[in-house]
């Protein structure tokens, strides 16, 4: 009786044909495939005469035009909040040949490295360490992009000249301002917090001796000895994402530039022992474990403790009116000028600085990122972002002519200082650094040494000046 | 003659076949393991930041590490501390619990199920937890202090106290230790047990002088493993504290990290992990070296 049994050839002679039949079907032309996807979508929803902004999930399908290339772009989008799949949205509806791939966020580089490193960088990408990447020679410049377009100018005013040299470097325009651009730090106060303390609220300090004496005023402990209410923690921000152990702030505030245009650097002054010591000013009039403390027990809410009027100031940057509001619309608040030492009062000054689309060496595609990029500067684009989360576009055009009465008129206020003091201000600050994160790592260092005794204000600027010179020439060094 | 060529060619054939299946594994070890090894090892010796190529320096990120760079020293003392505290805490906690959940007693297998959670439950969220435990206004612990009218405990906020903190949380998770400690536990013969009641043995002595030596070689194991990981301890420090406050929980691999990622120096970051590995080997060889003096074997 014959026995029905495959054979070991047989079996490999089977095997080695599925192989090849897979092989060959896997490089045969692909139809056009009709895209399906769940999008979020924005709706206007008027409740009881109120109308809010209210998130719907809608299937969509397209069929991009088999006549045009269709292109993938891949844009690490920044932030992971719908309303950048509703701007994606917007923009894929008026280029059906693009199709939007939206990225990581929150990316602090790491990603960025390892994404470039293995040939899979991003089109379009945003909130990352910007001077560091541009320095290291991996985004496109943007000069000729912009010459050859008729959507956006440096010079006519409609973005502020100084949110593209936020991005400039070496001679060249490196980054399209799009999202949270405009002048980088504004000081806020808990209007309430102040009242209650019984202090006024119309005449608000200007000078860090000014806010201390507020500060001392405003902080109350429990019978135990626990903070209850904080004046200020001057360093508070450095929990957040966009730290405000910010280096270039305090040099600002005190009138001076801690890495000129020829890149060397200037921190080893007075100026830097003064404002390590008003830090210190602040650490030792509370106990500097209770304001970390503070600070960091409110971590998962915007601006922490002062979004929940527990502390009465803190500096903080431009998205912070409509996120406070978002998070306490109880408390009103208010957002002016930084402080600055008596030697300067009646002095303000701005930072120009925040975030920017840069378009990678590596894209295929950079006219149609340059095109993602300059979108997020136009109406469609805001008018997402401030329906959702209250940032302001950065074009004047736009912000003359939108209705940003979703907000109060003061949150209105606050937000629009941070853009009108880009132009306002006695001294607009651009800082360039191109090994920032170094210089952030030794700062947060130097300020946390002197909070806690380590070393003097003195020791503290010399060893910064000495540290990060040495590193700046390494870099510089290996640059050529 | 044709025999012995058979016999060859048929040996060359099983060694073939042997060498196709396991050649996965080969693939995956020479490419994901060999490769980035000696390619770590090759940036070490340069200057790398990913984005340029590197540029060959010789020993100068090493001599730097070990001659100028101010937070290496610091960053030593912290894991150094974190292991020579950290390990014998959760060590000894691993093993009292596993004693304790040895005993007879209703509800065991619940106990032990709790007991064994922690290390199942993801890290972030175990952080997330910990952190609103630590909290100095509303937290689990200075809640209820606040509310006594006491002082609220600085735990991650204070110099002092952010490492021993760190260390309470590496107790809470060494469920997977205590598994292991219970199975070596079980595995004592009861006989043993029974002899040292016979010669008179109390409950203390039987642990002494029966469980303990009984044990030791799953102490072994427990301590290189939990050595080495603590060692490498990077997601408490990092989610918690981000390596501060000052520094004080700024441990070893959460500086090769910010080296490499924050500071685009993953060549410095390269030698920082060849030197953490020689660290490493350094300790678990001085730890195997002095084992038969502690380690009793049954069979022997």
């Amino acid at each position: 009786m014959a026995k029905n049994v495959l054979s070991r050839r047989s079996f490999l002679g089977l095997a080695a044909g599925a192989v090849s039949g897979a092989v060959l079907a896997g490089c045969a032309t692909p139809t056009p495939e009709v895209i399906r996807e769940t999008i979020i979508e924005t709706v206007v929803v008027e409740t009881e005469g109120e109308e809010k902004i209210v998130e719907v999930e809608v299937e969509v399908t397209s069929v991009p035009d088999p006549s045009q290339e269709q292109i993938e772009l891949l844009w690490w989008c920044g932030w992971p909040g719908p309303y950048m799949q509703a701007i994606a949205k917007s923009f894929e509806d008026q280029r059906p040949n693009i199709r939007l791939e939206l990225g990581l966020f929150y990316i602090e580089g790491r990603q960025l490295l390892a994404a470039i490193a293995g040939g899979n960088a991003p089109d379009l990408v945003e909130d990352i360490p910007y001077l560091e990447t541009i320095a290291r020679d991996v985004i496109l410049p943007i000069d000729d992009l912009v010459a050859g377009s008729d959507r956006i100018s440096f010079d006519d005013g409609d973005i502020a000249k100084a949110s593209f040299e936020a991005f400039f470097w070496q001679g060249q325009h490196y980054g399209v301002p799009s999202c949270d651009i405009a002048g980088r730090e504004g000081m806020g106060f808990n209007l309430d917090v102040i009242d209650a303390a019984g202090l006024d609220v119309d005449n608000l300090p200007t000078t860090w001796e000014e806010v201390f004496d507020w500060h001392q005023q405003i902080t109350t402990y429990d019978s135990a000895g626990n903070l209850d209410v904080l004046g200020m923690d001057p360093m508070a921000e450095r929990t957040d994402a966009c730290s405000f152990g910010d280096p270039w702030m305090w040099p600002h505030m005190w009138g001076f530039e801690y890495i000129s245009d020829d890149l060397v650097y200037d921190i080893d002054r007075p100026e830097t022992v003064e404002f390590l010591n008003v830090i210190k000013m602040f650490s030792d009039d509370v106990g500097v474990e209770k304001l970390d403390g503070m600070s960091t027990a409110y971590a998962g809410v915007s601006r922490g403790a002062f979004g929940v009027g527990r502390v009465a100031m803190r500096i903080t940057y431009p998205s912070g009116p409509g996120d406070i509001w978002n998070v306490n619309p109880s408390d009103t608040y208010k957002f002016t000028y930084v402080p600055v030492p008596e030697s300067r009062k009646g002095t303000t000054i701005q930072t120009a600085q925040g975030h920017a689309g840069l378009i990678t060496k590596d894209t295929k595609y950079a006219e149609e990122s340059f095109d993602l990029a300059v979108f997020l500067t136009e109406k469609e684009a805001s008018d997402i972002l401030y329906g959702y989360i209250g940032w302001l576009g950065p074009r004047k055009s736009w912000r003359d002519a939108a209705d940003l009465s979703k907000y109060p008129e003061y949150v209105q206020e606050n937000i629009l200082y941070f853009i009108d003091s880009l132009d306002e201000a006695d001294e607009t600050w651009i800082s360039r650094d191109p090994i920032e994160g170094i210089t952030q790592t030794a700062w947060q260092d130097a300020y946390q040494a002197v909070q806690y005794g380590d070393l003097t204000p003195e020791e503290a600027a010399k060893k910064m000046q000495d540290d990060l010179t040495k590193e700046l020439n390494q870099f510089l060094e290996e640059r050529g | 003659m044709a025999k012995r060529l058979s016999v060859d060619r048929h040996a060359v054939r099983q060694t073939a076949k042997g060498l196709l299946f396991v050649s996965p594994w080969i693939i995956g070890f020479l490419a994901f393991v060999v490769y980035p090894m000696g390619a770590s090892f090759y940036y070490s010796l340069t200057h790398y930041d990913v984005l340029r190529p590197p540029r060959f320096v010789g020993l100068a990120n090493y001599v730097e590490m070990l001659t100028t760079d101010e937070t290496f020293g610091i960053v030593i003392y912290n894991t150094l501390w974190f292991v020579v505290i950290g390990v014998p805490a959760s060590f000894l906690t691993a093993f009292l619990l596993a004693v304790l959940l040895n005993q007879k007693m209703r509800f065991r297998p619940f106990f032990r199920t709790i007991f064994f959670l922690p290390s199942i439950t993801p890290a972030v969220a175990s952080v997330m937890v910990w952190l609103w435990i630590y909290n100095t206004q509303f937290g689990l612990i200075n809640g209820v202090l606040i509310g006594l009218g006491m002082r609220a405990i600085p735990w991650l906020s204070s110099q002092a106290l952010a490492k021993p903190s760190l260390a309470i949380i590496q107790c809470w998770t060494q469920g997977t230790a205590i598994v292991i400690f219970l199975a070596g536990l079980q595995d004592v013969p009861r006989s043993l047990y029974e002899a040292a009641l016979v010669d008179g043995a109390n409950k203390l002595q039987q642990f002494w002088n029966v469980t303990v030596p009984m044990v030791t070689p799953v102490m072994l194991f427990v301590l290189l493993t939990g050595l080495i990981s603590t060692f490498q301890s990077f997601l408490l420090p990092w989610l918690l504290t981000e390596g501060g406050p000052n520094n004080a929980t700024e441990l070893y691999s959460v500086y090769v990290y910010r080296s490499a990622f924050q500071h685009f120096k993953m060549g410095y970051a390269s030698a920082l992990s060849w030197l953490l590995l020689l660290i490493i080997v350094t300790f678990t060889f001085v730890i195997f070296r002095t084992s038969a003096r502690w380690v009793y074997y049954g069979g022997e």
